[in-house]
C-alpha cells in the first residue's frame, strides 16, 4: 500500500453484528459510522448475514471518502450472494478510488467543473462497477468452483454463473465538494440537509413487488444502475444515510424518510462521531430483529465533519420558495425532476439511464431540481435548462470552509492513487487496508469524543432545547391550523368578555372603559408568529428554520 | 411498533412488515345452511393457525380483511385487523344472491392500489372461497380480474382458491390463481372446508417468508408433483 492508497477503511462481511465504520482521518473528512446485523429470519434459518460494507478514506486531492454497502440476495438461487456482496463493496471501493484518481489527474477535484465530474461518472463509474464485479466473480469462481450439486442446480435453472452471487450495491464518494452516488437494486440512500429536510440523491427505483430487486447479477445490470452527482456547495448536506432494505422495511412510518431525515439532522447537530459509532450498530440490530424487518440490515451513515458549518452554508444558499423545499426535498429523487424556475440552472442532480453497455452519452438525462438555488447565490444565474452545457460552463469555486482539511495539500499533479486492492482476492482474507470488522463495536470508551468532537454540551445539544423537544417543534407545540383555532377561540372569548364589559359599563357608567378586544386578538396573532420561523433572528435562525421544516413535513 | 425506552433511533419506530391476507368469501344464496356455517367455522378455525405462524416467524405481521360477495360485493372486514386481534363475525348468505366474482375482484383491486397498502408490505395473499360457478354478466369477470391484475400488488399476490364441492372447481378459479400448476383446493364436503383453509393458510404463510423456495412449499403443502416449479409463486430476485 502506498501513501496514496487507502489509509483507513473498514469492510466487513457483516457477521452477527459488525460495527465501527472507520478511523477518522485528521482534518475535516466526512465521518463514517457503519453497523450491520444479521436478520432474525436469517438467524432462524441458519443463513449468514449476506450484507457487506466497506469504507475507504483515500489520501489524495479532495480527500475522497468512499462508502459502499451491498445486500446479497436471500433466495436459495443466489447461494453465493454473501460472497457476491463482499466482492461488490470491494470492487466499489476500487472503482470509486480509481474514479477520484482520474479526476485528480485532470485538476484539483474542488476546481473541477460539473461537466468534468458528470462526464467521468457517466462514462466510467457504472460500467466499471459492472465490469469489475463480473471479473471479481470470475476470479472467485476460479478459486472456488461450483460443487457438482451447485452446478447441476445452475444447469437445471439455466442460470449464468453470476446468478448465485447476486447482490445489490450502493456506493457513494465524497471528493472535495462533490457527492457521487451509484445504486443498483433496493436499499436506500437519503441525503439530509441541515434543516432536516431530505431527498434521495439517486432517482427512485421503480416499484417492484417488494420482494424482487434489481441486481448486479442480471445480464443488463448496467441499465439498472442509478447514478447521481451533487454539488455540496449549492446543496449543503449534514448527513447521508445508506441502508440495505432491511432498514427501510422495518420502518413503520410510510414514507419514513422525512422523519428519519429530521432526526438525523438533529442528532448530527448534537452528537459527535463517537456517539454515532456507538448508536448505528444498535440501530441496525434493532431493524434486523424480529421486532423489525427480520432481514439483514446494514447502515452506513456519513456525517458532515462540522454540522454547524454545514448549517451556515445551507443558510447562505438562497432558497426563494419554501414550497420548493417542501415538495422537492422530501420526495424520492424521481419525483423532484422538472423544469426549475429561473435561477435553477445549476443542476445538482444528474440521472443517467444507461440503456445498455454501449449507450452512454445519448441517454444522459439532466434535469433541473426545483429545490436548488445554486445559481441564485454567488453563482451567476442562468436560465433553467436541461441542457448540460447550461450547467457546466462554470467552474465552481472552492468552498471557503472546506470540510476536508487535506484538500489542496497535494498538488494537482500528484500521482493519482492507484486502485488499492485490485490485485487481491476479495473472497480471501481482507487486505490490510480493509480491516474486517466484527464483534461489538465500540472501540472507544463510551462517552469519549475524538478530535473535532462537537460535544453534547454545545448549543446544539439536545439538553439545550428544553423538555419540549430538541427545538424542532413550534414553541407552543401547535400547528398553524391549531393556532388559527386558538386565535378564533381567543377572539370569541374576548368578544364575549367585551360584550360583558359593555353590559357592565352600561349598568355601571362609572366603570373604566374596556380595552379594545381586537388588539388583543392581533397581539395574540403576532405573539404566535413571533416565535415562528418568520422571526428568524441571528440567534434563533437555526432553530426557527428547523421548526419550519418540521412543520411543513409534518403536514405533508 | 417498538417504542420502548431504548436508545434514540431516527424515525417513527419499527415494526414487522405487514402481510395483508384478504378473504373473498362466496355468500350467494347457494351457501345458505350447512355450507355457510361450515365456512364460518373454518375461517374462525384458520385464524389461530395464522396467528401461530405469525408468532413463530420473524418477519411478518398478518392483517386480515374479508369481502363477502354475492350479486354485489361488500367488505365484511373493511379495515385490516391484526390476526391476533380478530374476532370472526359470521358471514350471512344473501337470499337468492348470485356468484358475481368480477366485482369482488375490483373491490379488492381498489384496496391494493398504490398508496392503499404500505410500500414495505409483503406480497398480499388472496383466498377465494366459493361453492359455485361464476355468474357474472358477460365481460364482468374478465374486467374485474383485469382490474386486480392491473395492480402491482394484485399481480404479485399469492392467490389461492378453495372450491366447496367438485362442481365449484371451474376455469374461473384457475384463472384467478393464474398458475396452472397450482391446484384449486377442493373440499368435497363441509367437513373438509376447515382442512382446506388450514392448508391454504399454511401455504400463504410459508410462501410469504422472504427467501422461501415457494415452489418447494407449494409442492409440499398443495400436493404438487415433484419437480413442479410454480410460476406465480416463483421468487426470482432478478427482474
Amino acid at each position: 500500500m502506498t501513501d496514496d492508497e487507502a489509509t483507513t477503511g473498514a469492510g466487513h462481511p457483516a457477521g452477527d453484528t459488525a460495527a465501527g465504520g472507520a478511523a477518522r482521518a485528521p482534518g475535516g473528512r466526512w465521518q463514517v459510522s457503519i453497523g450491520s446485523a444479521r436478520g432474525a429470519a436469517h438467524l432462524a434459518t441458519g443463513q449468514p448475514n449476506q450484507d457487506a460494507a466497506a469504507h475507504q478514506d483515500v489520501v489524495g486531492p479532495g480527500d475522497p471518502v468512499i462508502v459502499a454497502i451491498a445486500d446479497g440476495h436471500g433466495h436459495s438461487r443466489h447461494f453465493r450472494s454473501g460472497s457476491g456482496s463482499l466482492l461488490a463493496v470491494d470492487v466499489a471501493c476500487q472503482v470509486a478510488a480509481a474514479l477520484t484518481a482520474g479526476l485528480a489527474r485532470r485538476a484539483q477535484p474542488a476546481a473541477l467543473s460539473y461537466a468534468e465530474v458528470d462526464a467521468a461518472v457517466r462514462g466510467e463509474l457504472a460500467p466499471a462497477l459492472v465490469r469489475d464485479w463480473r471479473a471479481a466473480v470470475a476470479g472467485h469462481l476460479a478459486e472456488h468452483p461450483f460443487t457438482p450439486e451447485e452446478q447441476s442446480r445452475l444447469d437445471a435453472l439455466g442460470d449464468d454463473p453470476e446468478i448465485p452471487y447476486g447482490a445489490t450495491l450502493l456506493v457513494v464518494t465524497i471528493v472535495a465538494h462533490w457527492l457521487i452516488c451509484a445504486q443498483i437494486g433496493d436499499g436506500d440512500m437519503l441525503a439530509i440537509r441541515p434543516d432536516g429536510q431530505s431527498f434521495g440523491p439517486v432517482s427512485a427505483g421503480e416499484k417492484l413487488d417488494g420482494e424482487r430487486t434489481r441486481s448486479l447479477c442480471q445480464p443488463d445490470a448496467l441499465a439498472a444502475f442509478r447514478v447521481g452527482v451533487h454539488d455540496l456547495v449549492t446543496r449543503p448536506l449534514v448527513a447521508l444515510l445508506l441502508a440495505t432494505d432491511g432498514y427501510g422495511n422495518s420502518q413503520t412510518a410510510d414514507p419514513w424518510q422525512p422523519g428519519v431525515g429530521r432526526d438525523l439532522a438533529r442528532f448530527a447537530a448534537g452528537h459527535d462521531h463517537g456517539w454515532f459509532e456507538r448508536q448505528v450498530p444498535g440501530w441496525a440490530q434493532r431493524c434486523a430483529s424480529a421486532d423489525g424487518s427480520g432481514d439483514d440490515t446494514t447502515i452506513a451513515l456519513l456525517v458532515h465533519p462540522d454540522p454547524a458549518a454545514a448549517a451556515v452554508a445551507a443558510r447562505q444558499v438562497p432558497v426563494s420558495a419554501a414550497a420548493d423545499q417542501a415538495t422537492a426535498e422530501t420526495l424520492p429523487a424521481g419525483l423532484q425532476r422538472g423544469a426549475g424556475p429561473p435561477g435553477a440552472a445549476q443542476v445538482a442532480t444528474v440521472e443517467i439511464d444507461l440503456a445498455g453497455p454501449a449507450a452512454h452519452a445519448d441517454t444522459l438525462r439532466i434535469d433541473a431540481v426545483p429545490g436548488d438555488r445554486a445559481s441564485a447565490g454567488p453563482v451567476p444565474a442562468g436560465p433553467a435548462s436541461a441542457d448540460p452545457a447550461a450547467t457546466v460552463e462554470r467552474t465552481l469555486p472552492i468552498r471557503k470552509s472546506p470540510p476536508s482539511g487535506g484538500r489542496g495539500a497535494r498538488p494537482s499533479a500528484s500521482p493519482a492513487p492507484p486502485p488499492s486492492r485490485r490485485a487481491g482476492s476479495p473472497a480471501g482474507p481482507p487486505g490490510p487496508s480493509r480491516a474486517q470488522v466484527t464483534g461489538s463495536g465500540s472501540r472507544r470508551p463510551a462517552g469519549s469524543h475524538g478530535p473535532g468532537s462537537r460535544g453534547p454540551a454545545g448549543s446544539h445539544g439536545p439538553g439545550s432545547r428544553g423538555p419540549a423537544g430538541p427545538g424542532l417543534r413550534h414553541p407552543a407545540g401547535i400547528t398553524s391550523s391549531r393556532r388559527t383555532a386558538v386565535m378564533i377561540a381567543a377572539a370569541i372569548a374576548l368578544a364575549v368578555l367585551a360584550a360583558v364589559v359593555v353590559v357592565l359599563l352600561a349598568l355601571r357608567p362609572a366603570a373604566r372603559p374596556a380595552p379594545a378586544p381586537a388588539r388583543h386578538v392581533q397581539r395574540a396573532s403576532q405573539s404566535s408568529s413571533a416565535s415562528g420561523p418568520q422571526q428568524g433572528q441571528a440567534g434563533q435562525g437555526h432553530k426557527a428554520g428547523r421548526s419550519a421544516g418540521h412543520q411543513h413535513e409534518g403536514d405533508g | 411498533m417498538v417504542t420502548s425506552s431504548l436508545p434514540p433511533m431516527p424515525g417513527g419506530g419499527i415494526s414487522r412488515r405487514p402481510l395483508h391476507f384478504i378473504i373473498l368469501a362466496d355468500c350467494s344464496g347457494g351457501m345458505k345452511g350447512e355450507k355457510i356455517q361450515a365456512l364460518n367455522y373454518a375461517i374462525a378455525d384458520m385464524m389461530p393457525h395464522l396467528a401461530a405462524w405469525e408468532r413463530d416467524q420473524e418477519q411478518a405481521q398478518v392483517f386480515v380483511r374479508a369481502v363477502a360477495f354475492a350479486t354485489e360485493p361488500r367488505w365484511h372486514i373493511a379495515e385490516p385487523v391484526a390476526v391476533t386481534q380478530i374476532r370472526w363475525k359470521p358471514l350471512e348468505p344473501v337470499h337468492k344472491g348470485l356468484t358475481n366474482m368480477g366485482s369482488a375482484f375490483r373491490l379488492v383491486a381498489e384496496a391494493l392500489a398504490p398508496g392503499r397498502i404500505e410500500r414495505r408490505a409483503l406480497r398480499p395473499a388472496l383466498l377465494l372461497i366459493t361453492d359455485g360457478l361464476a355468474t357474472d354478466p358477460p365481460g364482468a369477470f374478465e374486467d374485474g380480474l383485469s382490474a386486480l391484475m392491473g395492480q402491482a400488488a394484485g399481480r404479485a399476490a399469492l392467490r389461492l382458491s378453495v372450491a366447496i364441492g367438485r362442481d365449484a372447481q371451474s376455469d374461473a378459479l384457475n384463472r384467478f390463481i393464474g398458475d396452472p400448476t397450482v391446484p384449486v383446493l377442493v373440499a368435497d364436503n363441509t367437513e373438509e372446508i376447515a382442512d382446506r383453509l388450514v392448508a391454504a393458510s399454511l401455504a400463504v404463510s410459508r410462501m410469504s417468508a422472504v427467501g422461501a423456495d415457494r415452489s418447494a412449499v407449494a409442492r409440499r403443502l398443495l400436493g404438487l408433483p415433484d419437480g413442479t416449479t410454480t410460476g406465480i409463486f416463483s421468487q426470482d430476485t432478478i427482474v
